[in-house]
């Protein structure tokens, strides 16, 4: 035989909706505050029966009750939802913004990157190419990599067609003379660009045997270069070849549309590197 | 204010009430008591009103031994006491703005 206030709390518990730890928290909650009532009433006067009677009728329709508590739940479980959506939708806005970022800053660094030169390889080339600039190479495929004028490239002079700036890179300038458009001068002091031999800024070259020749008693060459011509009326301190052969041809006037290369020295070691298309005084 | 100040006041009378923390059963007596037995809610009604007040962040409960019998106590969160003071400004004003119409010749 079951009590009014058993009965109460068993239509509830059948008619809740929502989290089973809720339901079961609110029927023990009640189970516990109509256990006072009853007791309250009990003490008022009234037999045990009477008293749960009383207070199952006071509590009010389990029916409605659940009506009450279900809508509450389901509001609750809206919001949550709504709350999730918002979430999710911050999340995967928040998602966009980052790869947008993400990828714009990758861009950003490429542009820098190339900018900056650490995008180019620490290749040498001799006599030809440093990193991914080559003498008598395209000046767009340069620019393209490198930045053009106002982006990355410094301008120093023009004169005719030609422009001469440089590129900071690896904490040097990489001075290059556009002909128009094509590179025709290269100058690079960097230690970054190297030969696969390790040959670059900063190696030594050894002067080596004496060459008597006509012009000179002691003549030293390496690698088709010679050492310490007499540029601008004094000795250069540097290597210097003319043209694309074994050895270099006379620094003369008739020679200076050939391509020349210079290799400047201090203390014995490579300072920097000239090369160009032509010479140009 | 509130559109409909007469049937949506339950919220303040339960804040109200648990300005000292109670149970379930300790605010539907407090209510009914203070009230004069005016406000005698069915008893069913509060609880989920409870819960829904918690979930708002309004209240918080917890389980406490009294007297040896487990109770969900409830108290109010300091948001709602705050809720608790606006709410009861804006009665007063309903109040006052009421009386004064009545009081109109």
């Amino acid at each position: 035989v079951t009590t009014p206030y058993e009965r109460l709390l068993d239509e509830l518990s059948v008619t809740l909706r929502g989290p089973r730890r809720a339901r079961q928290r609110l029927l023990d909650e009640i189970g516990e505050d109509l256990k006072d009532a009853v007791q309250a009433e009990c003490a008022a006067g009234l037999g045990p029966d009477a008293a749960e009677a009383l207070v199952a009728a006071r509590f009010g329709s389990p029916t409605a009750i659940a009506r009450l508590w279900n809508r509450n739940q389901a509001l609750r479980r809206r919001a949550m939802q709504r709350n999730m959506l918002v979430l999710l939708t911050a999340l995967a806005m928040a998602g966009a913004l980052a790869i947008t970022q993400y990828a714009s800053g990758k861009n950003a660094k490429a542009v820098s990157r190339a900018a900056a030169g650490t995008g180019d390889p620490p290749v040498f080339i001799p006599w030809n190419t440093v990193g991914d600039i080559a003498l008598g190479g395209s000046r767009a495929r340069v620019e393209r990599e490198y930045g053009s004028v106002g982006h990355g490239f410094h301008v120093l002079r023009r004169y005719g067609n030609n422009v001469q700036g440089y590129y900071g890179l690896h904490g040097s300038r990489v001075i290059l003379t556009f002909y128009g458009d094509r590179v025709g001068e290269l100058i690079f002091s960097t230690p970054y660009y190297r030969t696969k031999d390790g040959f670059g800024v900063g190696s030594k070259i050894p002067l080596g045997p004496c060459h008597r020749t006509a012009t000179y008693r002691c003549e030293h060459r390496w690698h088709g270069f010679v050492w310490n011509e007499w540029i601008r009326e004094k000795p250069c301190n540097c290597w210097t070849k003319v043209g694309l052969g074994k050895r270099s041809l006379p620094l003369t006037t008739t020679n200076f549309e050939k391509p020349w290369f210079f290799i400047y020295m201090r203390h014995a070691r490579v300072d920097s590197f000239y090369f160009a298309l032509k010479f140009v005084d | 204010m509130a559109r409909e100040p007469f049937s949506g006041h339950l919220d303040l009378l339960l804040l109200a009430a648990l300005q000292t923390p109670r149970h379930g059963y300790g605010v539907i007596e407090y209510v009914r008591r203070a009230s004069g037995g005016r406000f005698d809610y069915p008893e069913g009604t509060v609880y989920p009103a409870l819960h829904r007040l918690e979930a708002e962040g309004l209240l918080r409960s917890r389980w406490r031994t009294i007297e040896g019998r487990r109770r969900r106590v409830y108290e109010l969160t300091a948001r709602g006491k705050r809720a608790l003071a606006g709410q009861r400004t804006d009665w007063e004003r309903f109040t006052t703005s009421v009386t004064a119409v009545l009081e109109q010749p």
